[in-house]
């Protein structure tokens, strides 16, 4: 071969290897976008879900992310007070059996509503609401899909949002509304005292009450913020707005609006039946609850039963018997409860009889025998309280009834804990602190 | 053909094994041989170069050397007695080059039909002609590349060193890689970390890649056995090290630029045994030996408590007399460990192999600890012609380990522990802490199956002598099925086992699929008879998919049943499905000047799927220069052998997890049980990657005739847009953290390697060698603003100034107790030298969770050419750690076991004081440490010995591991700790964890 045939050959080959080199990257390259898709089966990516279109199970979404709070709201309101004790040896959830909870304490701050987490599910249930009525609110009823109200559903989601707020309000010494907006920014909110929160449950339950009142097809949504509204009014003080509000579901005795729960998942599951139930009592009914009677009658409304084991640490393990099973929904607002409301708010006005005459419309209800204790204002004060730590029993209302009471605290702070160190709370306050968590990361706080 | 049938009917017999695995193997061996056969009838007998390579030093064969026919594909290795066979070359003449490592390399232009061509090779301290995996195409050497890159000789070590596992075979023999053990029982795993913490929240595992395809390099797996999320299992551990040729240690971003989005931890790259051309070679080994705790009645503490006001204590000899008189056992058992093992390797010039396998079982120190495993291996190379070559590497791996509960799980380390004087005649605990070992025992079980595929098919092709173009694909598959089982034990429901005895079950069933898909082309140019150009280009795509499949709940209704569907309480189940891809190209040229002189520009570009929506790309840069000095024409220093100077400077990146940029709702089931979604992630648009930045320099040297060989490197790793997991204030409705390009963090160091052969004589030779490394890790910037401080755990903050995830803690520097034991005018560090009010006091920082120097010091007689003594020291050292074990036993919130606690009023009053106002900072301790790591004596029996066996070679290895650890740490061992999980992240806390076993193996190493 002559050297220029070699050098012809040579170079057609160099260029041949180079096209085909050329050929594999410029294929690689056309077929980027597609070799970086990848699927996301067990997410779904906000933007396309978040329309009026999807309004059902956008809403599902916050009822369910209120119903999973509610329960650890339930929990470790009762460990605060009375209703509850931690059965377990796990020294972090003893933190609220011992009214001492730090503000960096990983259960408190940063866990879910399956594992005694309260902070972050019960603020998840305050903007699932809140960002379901935007989506809602910025709607026409054309978007809507097909028969489904618009109002009708802008009313339940601001009773949730409203119940939410309750649940802040009451549980926490102060709170934060901040606010995720479209375009993925962060509105951070200022700290806010449990009036301030409670006067923000009351705003929710008036668009609640006026979008029932229009729409005209939601009852159940109107009794229950009515009741949602009679109490953060009465935990406000508000007697008398609080009595005109409970007024308004006085004539419905069977109203209940209720947590549903089911053993579909752990979220799903009755909390309080989960952590105290026939197989495993992590947090054992406390002694004020146990065989409860009125006058030697024993009290059905608080049912328990003394399980006869000793628990990890050592305690007596009583089971409650009220949530039969890890399916029974959990009351969020009923008709006595509207009752109880009148009654605190008259004999505050000064009308006793007329609360002794509610107490005694609910004994008979319980099979238990009327009043009989002093018919002084201050006594039968006392007794609306019993009958709302009875009536109400571990439904989640008997931390604040402590609180706005200012009750004495058993054991008394500064009493031994029977796992070591001693009761607190170390100030005067029952209300868990704002944990560092928010704190840390949210700009208008101070650290 | 080099085998006959009755040779494979010899060896049938003469496996001693598993008969599954003598059985697989003989069938493997015979379809080898048929392929073998069937592929040299094709065969052309044109071309032939043969011959053998020999150790200069002392006449004996080298195996497993590289002899290639240089610009070709053509190429083969020495076989045990040193021979080669290469055939299809060209021409009249060939230049042939024989490589090992440990040897320089040695060039020969051989006329072709030549069978009796010798290399001698003489031994290198350092060698700069070793060739070295990198990402490109085609054959590099060490003296091109501006890196220091480690290689372990696999094969050599295996001769002598009791290695188990692969973190084994890394832990000591390359500086800056730290293996840090988590738990001791048998199948569990290590963090391992190269070049120091380079990330706040991201992971700080090194890629790795097995032949080429890169594998699931997770290091916590498996049933959460260690509670607070730790797993222990780790898939490092699951390939056989004897099945490995070397492995090679890419420390850094500087060298490991062309690996991209992922690599900024450092790649480690394994090459597994290949077959040489030749008669087929069996091998076969077996190992027997035991697995135990060292010294537990010296390790764990004394418990102390007031028994009717007299303060009694209890030791871990009275509890485990207690244990014996009730099961006739100690506690702690001495595990039995057996391994058998047996190859075949061989071929034709046109078609070798290797296949193996391999059954281990490991029985570990506590009785519900175990490991079964099988490894296969066949790795096949056809080359059809001088320009083409096909390699494939097959791995497969099945077996399960079962593991006890342990750390925050309970289990015997946590029972015995907390072993307690007032409860000695308690028959609910005869003194233990908890539950008594044997309900433990009786009670759980855990366990992970696995089974495990690594391929690749590799296609090399060189149409020209100046171009090679390589494709490899390849799958790692790996299916694993973790199990947490309670039984339901009704005897066991009134004990301190309590309601668990109800029984629960946890089962998750994990697919791990990687993909690599990666071609690289090479054209090397002689520019001018001084000048070489290399220009290489290369597109990798990889894919990596994790999914799970899971099922809990608890209570099983009656005693036997073990079934998820047979639980009635609590059901719940779970799956999820995560994937990432990532593409990336690149372009490399390398200049070389007179081979001593190198200069490597290159650049890589990567997408990935998990880049947030406003990041399209990354770009990486890479420039090293390479310069070796001892080869220039002025270079007149009689000593000095040879001194390569490098520098090195290189960028890749870290790729954030998949689903950080989105904001996405997860599916749950809502009111009524109706469909309903709950926020899940809040993502993050902006996210990119973390970009490693990294430069470093050194040089390699050997002098006094090759007997001293000397490495030393510095460099300096920056981490730039590190990306933090910034939490967020939960007022916004989002429960989940939100990663964020935020700090810098900055590990700088040094590392030396020293290698020396004081003695070599005909009958006695000395070798030792000596690695160190120190690493600086220092958060430079947190980046966010306003944040000074973040605390990414427990005690831990990352503040400016230190090193990522510091033990911060208030400390008690003074306090005083009254005749109640309790303390008073307790005062505590103010951080500036003074001391403060505890109540007002800082967190002040109190060291380092992790070493910041490492090394080895590694010495090996061999006497008689037949007899090798050797042995290996290890350390790591400046980290402290801390001692959960104290922590349960000596903090007023948990347990007052500990004797200052039990008697407080004689206790040390800083103890007293930091129990009881809840400052653990006595908990925190130095746990430097140097271990005798390995200690061997091996003896290769004589010709005439090993024939008496049948055998061409015979060799039997009696090996110590982990049996003097030598520190100042309290705790049970110095490394044992927390593998993942809410206490395994970045620090070393130990809680009750299984220390680390010591063993005794012996192995017998037979060839035919």
């Amino acid at each position: 071969m002559k050297l220029s045939q070699r050098n012809t050959t040579a170079r057609r080959s160099r260029q041949g290897i180079l096209l085909f080199s050329a050929a594999l990257l410029l294929g690689a390259l056309a077929a980027c976008d597609s070799l970086l898709d990848v699927p996301v089966p067990s997410r779904i990516p906000a933007g396309p879900l978040e329309t009026p279109a999807n309004a059902i199970l956008l809403a599902n979404g916050a009822i369910g992310d209120f119903d999973c709070a509610l329960g650890s709201f339930i929990i470790v309101g009762g460990e605060l007070t009375d209703e509850l004790e931690d059965a377990t040896e796990t020294a972090a959830r003893w933190v609220y059996d011992k009214r001492v909870v730090p503000t960096d304490q990983e259960l408190y701050s940063t866990a879910d509503c399956d594992d005694e987490g309260t902070y972050i599910p019960t603020n998840r249930a305050r903007e699932s609401a809140d960002n379901v009525l935007r989506i809602l609110q910025n709607a026409t009823d054309q978007q809507m899909p097909g028969g489904v109200s618009r109002d009708s559903l802008i009313a339940t989601l601001a009773a949730y949002a409203g119940y939410a707020r309750i649940q802040l309000g009451e549980m926490f010494c102060s709170s934060v509304i901040s606010t995720l907006n479209p375009d993925g920014s962060i509105t951070y909110g200022t700290e806010l005292t449990p009036t301030q929160m409670l006067q923000s449950a009351d705003s929710s339950f008036t668009l609640a009450i006026t979008t029932a009142q229009s729409s005209n097809n939601n009852q159940d949504a109107l009794e229950m913020a009515y009741i949602g509204r009679a109490r953060a009014e009465l935990d406000q003080g508000l007697w008398d707005a609080a009595k005109a509000d409970a007024q308004q579901v006085a004539g419905d005795v069977n109203y209940e609006h209720v947590s549903t729960a089911s053993s579909t998942t752990v979220r799903r599951e009755n909390r309080v039946w989960a952590e105290n139930n026939s197989t495993a009592i992590s947090s054992s009914v406390g002694p004020r609850y146990q065989n409860m009677t009125y006058n030697g009658v024993p009290d059905h409304r608080v049912p328990t039963v003394d399980f006869h084991q000793l628990s990890e640490s050592g305690l007596e393990e009583w089971e409650q018997l009220k949530y039969s099973d890890v399916g029974t929904s959990i009351p969020i607002a009923k008709w006595s409860e509207a009752e109880l409301i009148i009654a605190e708010a008259d004999v505050r006005d000064g009308d006793p009889n007329s609360a002794i005459t509610i107490i005694n419309t609910l004994h008979e209800r319980a099979g238990l025998p009327d009043y009989n204790g002093a018919t002084d204002q201050a006594s039968v004060l006392n007794q609306v309280i019993e009958e709302r730590s009875r009536e109400l029993f571990l439904e989640g209302q008997r931390l604040y009834d402590v609180i706005r009471n200012n009750m004495s605290l058993q054991p008394p702070p500064g009493a031994p804990y029977r796992n070591g160190g001693q009761y607190g709370p170390d100030g005067s306050q029952l209300c868990l602190k704002l944990p560092d968590i928010e704190r840390a990361n949210n700009p208008n706080l101070s650290h | 053909m080099l085998v006959s049938p009755c040779v494979s009917r010899r060896t049938r017999h003469r496996f001693g094994g598993p008969r599954s695995t003598a059985r697989l193997l003989t069938r493997v061996a015979t379809l080898a041989m048929a392929l073998e056969l069937a592929l040299a009838g094709l065969a052309s007998a044109q071309g032939l170069i043969a011959g053998y390579v020999t150790d200069k030093s002392n006449n004996q064969p080298v195996a497993g050397a590289q002899v290639v026919v240089q610009g070709t594909t053509l190429g083969a290795l020495t076989d045990l007695s040193g021979h080669f066979r290469i055939n299809g070359a060209n021409g009249a003449t060939a230049t042939v080059i024989a490589r090992r490592i440990g040897y320089a390399s040695e060039t020969k232009s051989v006329t072709v039909g030549d069978t009796a061509v010798q290399f001698v090779l003489e031994p290198r301290a350092t060698s700069l002609d070793e060739v070295v995996v990198t990402a490109t195409a085609g054959a590099a050497t060490k003296r091109e590349i501006g890196n220091a890159v480690t290689t372990i000789d696999a094969t050599r070590i295996q001769q002598i060193a009791p290695i188990q596992s692969f973190q084994e075979l890394l832990n000591g023999r390359a500086p800056n890689v730290d293996v840090i053990e988590g738990s001791g029982q048998v199948g569990t795993g290590a963090k391992i970390r190269v070049r120091g913490i380079s990330s706040f929240d991201l992971t700080q595992t090194p890629l790795i890649y097995v032949d080429g395809v890169r594998m699931d390099n997770d290091q916590a797996t498996g049933p959460v056995n260690q509670a607070f999320g730790s797993s222990s299992i780790s898939r490092w551990n699951d390939i056989d090290p004897e099945e490995i040729a070397k492995v090679e240690v890419i420390r850094g971003p500087s060298a490991a630029t062309l690996y991209g989005t992922e690599a900024s931890n450092g790649v480690i790259q394994i090459v597994t045994k290949q077959g040489a051309s030749g008669p087929a070679r069996y091998e076969f080994s077996v190992t027997q030996g035991t697995n135990f705790v060292m010294d537990p009645q010296g390790r764990w503490p004394t418990n102390w408590n007031m028994v009717n006001g007299q303060l009694e204590s209890i030791d871990f000899t009275q509890l485990n007399n207690a244990y014996k008189a009730h099961t006739g056992n100690d506690i702690f058992q001495n595990g039995y460990t057996r391994k058998y093992r047996a190859g075949i390797g061989g071929g034709t010039d046109l078609f070798q192999y290797y296949v193996s396998a391999t059954s281990e079982r490991d029985d570990g120190a506590e009785q519900d600890n175990d490991l079964h495993r099988e490894n296969f291996r066949a790795n096949l190379t056809i080359q059809p012609s001088s320009k083409f070559k096909v390699e494939t590497h097959m791995g497969y791996q099945t077996g399960r380990t079962n593991l006890a509960p342990e750390a925050g799980y309970g289990g015997i380390p946590w029972t015995t522990m907390l072993m307690d004087p007032a409860s000695v005649s308690d028959p609910a605990f005869f003194g233990f802490g908890s539950s008594l070992p044997w309900q433990y025992n009786e009670e759980y079980h855990m366990f992970q199956d696995i089974n495990r595929f690594t391929g690749s098919i590799e296609f090399t092709h060189q149409p020209t002598s100046w171009f090679t173009q390589r494709l490899i694909v390849g799958a790692d598959q790996v299916n694993t099925m973790d199990v947490e089982l309670a039984l339901r034990i009704d005897s066991l429901l009134n004990t301190n086992i309590g309601t668990d005895a109800l029984g629960y079950k946890n089962q998750a069933n994990n697919t791990d699929e990687f993909r690599t898909y990666d071609y690289a082309a090479t054209a090397k140019i002689n520019a001018t008879s001084d000048l070489n150009l290399a220009t290489s280009v290369g597109a990798q795509y990889y894919t990596k998919k994790y999914e799970f499949v899971s099922a809990s709940g608890s209570v099983f209704p009656a005693q036997g049943l073990t079934a998820i569907n047979a639980l009635t309480t609590g059901l719940s189940t779970g799956q999820d499905v995560t994937e990432n891809n990532t593409l990336g190209y690149y372009a490399q040229e390398t200049i070389g000047w007179k081979d001593r002189r190198y200069l490597t520009l290159a650049l890589r570009t990567d997408k990935n799927s998990a880049f947030g929506t406003d990041f399209k790309r990354a770009y990486y840069p890479k420039a090293s220069l390479s310069w070796v000095v001892s080869d220039e024409p002025f270079f007149h220093v009689d000593w000095l052998n040879s001194l390569r100077l490098r520098a090195a400077y290189g960028e890749t990146g870290q790729q954030p997890d998949q689903f950080s940029a989105l904001r996405t709702y997860a599916p749950v089931t809502g009111p009524g049980d109706q469909p309903a979604i709950t926020a899940l992630t809040l993502g993050n648009p902006k996210l990119g990657p973390e970009r490693g930045k990294e430069f470093e320099t050194g040089f390699e040297s050997s002098f006094l005739n090759d007997r001293v060989g000397l490495e030393f490197t510095y460099y300096n790793k920056n981490t730039d847009n590190a990306i933090l997991d910034q939490q967020v204030a939960p007022s916004v409705g989002f429960g989940s953290d939100m990663l964020v390009n935020a700090g810098h963090i900055q590990n700088s160091g040094e590392e030396m390697v020293l290698n020396v052969t004081p003695v070599r004589r005909d009958n006695f030779q000395w070798d030792a060698a000596v690695s160190f490394s120190h690493n600086t890790n220092k958060i430079i910037s947190l980046g966010i603003p306003g944040v000074s401080s973040i605390s990414p755990g427990t005690y831990q903050e990352d503040v400016n100034g230190f090193p990522v995830g510091a033990w911060f803690l208030r400390k008690v520097t003074s306090a005083q107790v009254d005749g109640t034991g309790t303390a008073y005018n307790i005062m505590c560090a103010d951080g500036h030298g003074g001391q403060v009010d505890c109540a007002n006091a800082p967190n002040v920082y109190q060291g380092s969770s992790v070493p910041t120097k490492e090394g080895a010091f590694t010495s090996t007689f061999t006497l008689w050419k037949r007899l090798k003594l050797y042995g290996t020291v290890d350390y790591q050292l400046d980290f402290q750690k801390l001692d959960g074990n104290l922590r349960i036993r000596c903090y007023f919130e948990i347990g007052g076991l500990c004797k200052d606690l039990a008697d407080p009023v004689h206790g040390n009053p800083i103890i007293v004081a930091g129990a009881q106002e809840g400052i653990p900072s006595y908990l925190i301790s130095n746990a430097s440490f140097y271990r005798l790591g390995e200690v061997s004596a091996s003896y290769a029996l004589s010709d005439e010995m090993a024939s008496r066996l049948h055998a061409r070679t015979a060799s039997l290895t009696l090996a110590g591991r982990n049996l003097v650890t030598w520190t100042n740490y309290k705790g049970l061992d110095p490394t044992a700790q927390f593998l993942g999980g809410s206490r395994g992240t970045s620090v070393a806390w130990e809680q009750t964890v299984t220390p680390t076993l010591s063993s005794f193996l012996l192995t017998l190493n037979l060839t035919f």
